[in-house]
């Protein structure tokens, strides 16, 4: 928490710092601290619930972000977010915060108010290489709105997967390289920061309550502590990828061994004089992930592909035979993609997913193949003014989706507004169909300083 | 008999001073060589500079934008990054190209700072419009070049721009296909005599109606090569005008050929 509020402090001060500091700087400095960014973007968003006519969300937000060049070839950034959500129903009272680890925890002020340091990292150009150390969001994979690769940093859940992922994404305490090689750029990663995905309470308007069906009845259950990784060294996070561009394709191949963010549930068979009971216990388990990206555009078309193989993936199990209620599987994760822009001013995507898991043990929460379709329709007006757009993802199997109408308006330069919906429908089970009673209009207000 | 020479004399007169009108003055270069001279005008290896965006619609309401441009030449192709630094909204949005010499088709990339991600996105809609502005894409891909394959083009007069001597040039996409691809049906530029750059230009759209008109504005040497400070477009269908002020130009400092990747984008290019 003292990290937190510290690094808040420097961002305040730094630019003053800055500022004051430049009649004691040689001219080449006095350049740098000259190019020091500091800008706010203040953003306003409200949800209206149908079920129960009421306002699901009244949320406002400060992002101020600085960036200092102290030289050409070594820079600092750093971005905070102050946060309030007056109805408190995304993460009803204080949230507990106990998948985050101490360094990236958010500063909770009572129910209603947060302060979060998202990034705060320095970044130096060595020869052709880079190295970038401290608290960053790192981003891979291709696909939109649903995550394969993009798993490098884990996901505030407080609104499942609605959020805009700069923004629901959890920043990580890293060492990033980027190697630029002859052919090739290879990025390597180190993540000692034991943060996972941060799930909201089952109290909570998106508790994603069907990756976490309730046990069956009559049986006592005791349910413990989360068991969370808690080792710097031995408890870290590395990957690497390797990018290339050949022959007009964009190529990457990437490897993560990880830590799971979703917890399983370990069950285990205790008994007492009352009779037998079981004991839950949520903990994290690793995987090898390897895969690749790949893009390219013919025309009017623009493919866009991803794959991940989980390797030694842990799962939770319904299947009272399982041990443990674990086993561990492989399991693979693609997308394909097809951008359509031959329509002026227009972009049509679509895409389709698929997971499956090889082992034919009963997965809890979901089946062993699952297959997604998304459609995205966008179109801008008046000198990009006025974007209409509309996305619809689907499950396959199940039936339920959820989709996304959305009109933006840029009132002036640095002034947005915009009007939306999101729309869920079918199996009350399914990923989507969970949210059928969150179905709502949204309304946004953006504004930049 | 002298009855019917003289309409014939007079239709031949008539006939001659109606050609030698429109004939152009043999001393007028051909629109091949003006093409010619514009493309090889000396652009500088790369370059470095800011600009402005101003977009004003037909009320009068202004939406500006600062961005900063780099652009490298290498043995086959040209590659450009333009990077927006506001407003906060769009800020550290990037669009990436790289034009090829030959016919291949071009690439180009957009990094989207919402999303974190690099879109590909398809080179194919180059008469579509550039970030909100009155430029296409193709135009902002040839700068101060111009198309050797896309159009046919004949010079048809002399003609002071601003008091300098220009060249008229009519362009005319080779073919209905191009034409849809581009956006026009003709253009109209007015070329320097002496430094070769577009002065005014004119812009017809597939249907032969009069589309834009842009201007070329504070020409003048930076680093030794001739650099346009200003350039405006105005188009007449929609009123919306786009005004761009360029500034801090170099052509000196390095630009570091790993500037144009995804990763330099993703990381942020300053």
């Amino acid at each position: 928490m003292k990290n937190v509020l510290f690094s808040f402090m420097l961002l305040s001060v730094l630019p003053v710092i800055a500022q004051d500091s430049i009649m004691e700087l040689p001219v080449k400095k006095v350049r740098a601290i000259k190019s020091t960014r500091f800008t706010t973007l203040m953003e306003s968003r409200n949800a209206y619930q149908f079920d129960g006519d009421k306002f699901q969300k009244a949320e406002f937000l400060v992002k101020p972000e600085l960036e200092i060049p102290f030289t050409k070839n070594f820079r600092f950034k750093a971005l905070g977010r102050v946060y309030a959500e007056f109805l408190d129903n995304l993460e009803p009272k204080e949230p507990n915060q106990e998948e985050v680890s101490e360094y990236s925890k958010r500063f909770i002020a009572g129910d209603l108010f947060e302060a979060e340091l998202r990034e705060f990292y320095f970044d130096w150009k060595i020869k052709k290489h880079y190295l970038t150390v401290g608290k960053q969001q790192i981003v891979w994979g291709k696909a939109d709105g649903l995550k394969i690769l993009d798993v490098v940093n884990p996901t505030n859940m407080r609104e499942f997967l609605l959020d805009d992922f700069d923004n629901s994404r959890i920043p990580l305490w890293s060492v990033k390289t980027d190697l630029n090689l002859k052919i090739a750029k290879l990025q390597l990663l180190w993540i000692p920061d034991q943060t996972y995905h941060d799930i909201p309470g089952a109290k909570a308007a998106f508790f994603p309550i069907a990756f976490f069906p309730a046990p069956p009845e009559g049986l006592r259950i005791v349910q413990t502590p989360l068991v969370k990784p808690d080792r710097v060294i031995e408890d870290a996070d590395a990957g690497a990828r390797l990018s290339a561009f050949i022959k007009g394709w964009d190529v990457t191949l990437n490897y993560l061994y990880a830590y799971d963010d979703f917890p399983v549930a370990q069950v285990n068979v205790n008994s007492d004089s009352t009779g037998p009971y079981l004991i839950i216990t949520p903990l994290y388990k690793r995987y090898h992930l390897t895969g690749g990206t790949f893009t390219n555009s013919f025309g009017k078309f623009a493919v866009r592909g991803e794959v991940g193989v989980f390797l030694d993936k842990t799962f939770s199990s319904s299947d009272p035979a399982a041990r443990d209620g674990l086993f561990k599987s492989n399991q693979v994760m693609g997308v394909l993609g097809f951008d359509y822009s031959g329509i002026s001013n227009s972009l049509i995507s679509f895409q389709v997913f698929e997971d499956h898991v090889f082992s034919d043990t009963e997965i809890m929460g979901r089946s062993q193949s699952e297959t997604y379709a998304s459609l995205l329709l966008n179109r801008n007006f008046k000198n990009e003014t006025i974007t209409a757009e509309v996305i619809g993802v689907q499950n396959i199997n199940r039936g339920d989706g959820f989709v996304r109408p959305r009109v933006k308006y840029q009132v002036l330069s640095n002034l947005n507004l915009a009007l939306g919906g999101d729309v869920f429908y079918g199996d009350e089970k399914g990923l989507f169909g969970q949210f059928v009673k969150r179905t709502r209009v949204t309304f946004n207000i953006q504004w930049g300083l | 008999m002298k009855n019917i020479k003289f309409p014939i004399l007079a239709a031949l007169l008539l006939l001659l001073i109606v050609s030698s009108a429109f004939k152009k003055p043999s001393s007028l270069p051909s629109g091949d060589e003006i093409v010619k001279n514009v493309n090889s005008r000396d652009e500088g290896k790369h370059l470095v500079q800011q600009f402005s965006m101003e977009l004003i619609d037909k009320g009068g309401k202004t939406q500006t934008r600062d961005t900063k441009a780099y652009r490298k030449d290498f043995s086959d192709q040209r590659k450009t990054i333009v990077v927006y630094l506001n407003p906060t909204t769009v800020k550290g949005t990037a669009f990436m190209s790289y034009d090829y010499f030959s016919a291949k088709e071009d690439d180009q990339w957009l990094y989207l700072p919402a999303l974190r991600k690099t879109r590909r996105i398809s080179a194919s809609n180059r008469g579509d419009y550039f970030l909100g502005t009155d430029f296409t894409y193709e135009d902002i891909k040839l700068g101060t070049k111009l198309s050797a394959t896309d159009y046919k083009r004949s010079s048809i007069k002399e003609e002071a721009i601003d008091g300098h001597k220009c060249y008229l040039v009519e362009s005319v996409p080779v073919s209905e296909k191009i034409g849809k691809e581009l956006g026009y049906s003709k253009v109209h530029q007015w070329i320097d005599a002496e430094i070769w750059i577009v002065r005014k230009a004119q812009y017809w759209d597939v249907g032969g109606n009069l589309l834009k008109t842009t201007t070329a504005q504070d020409i003048k040497k930076v680093q030794g090569i001739w650099t346009i400070h200003g350039l405006n477009a105005f188009n007449h269908k929609s009123n919306h005008k786009t005004n761009l002020k360029f500034s801090g130009a170099d052509y000196v400092s390095d630009v570091s050929d790993d500037l144009f990747s995804e990763e330099s984008l993703e990381r942020g290019v300053n």
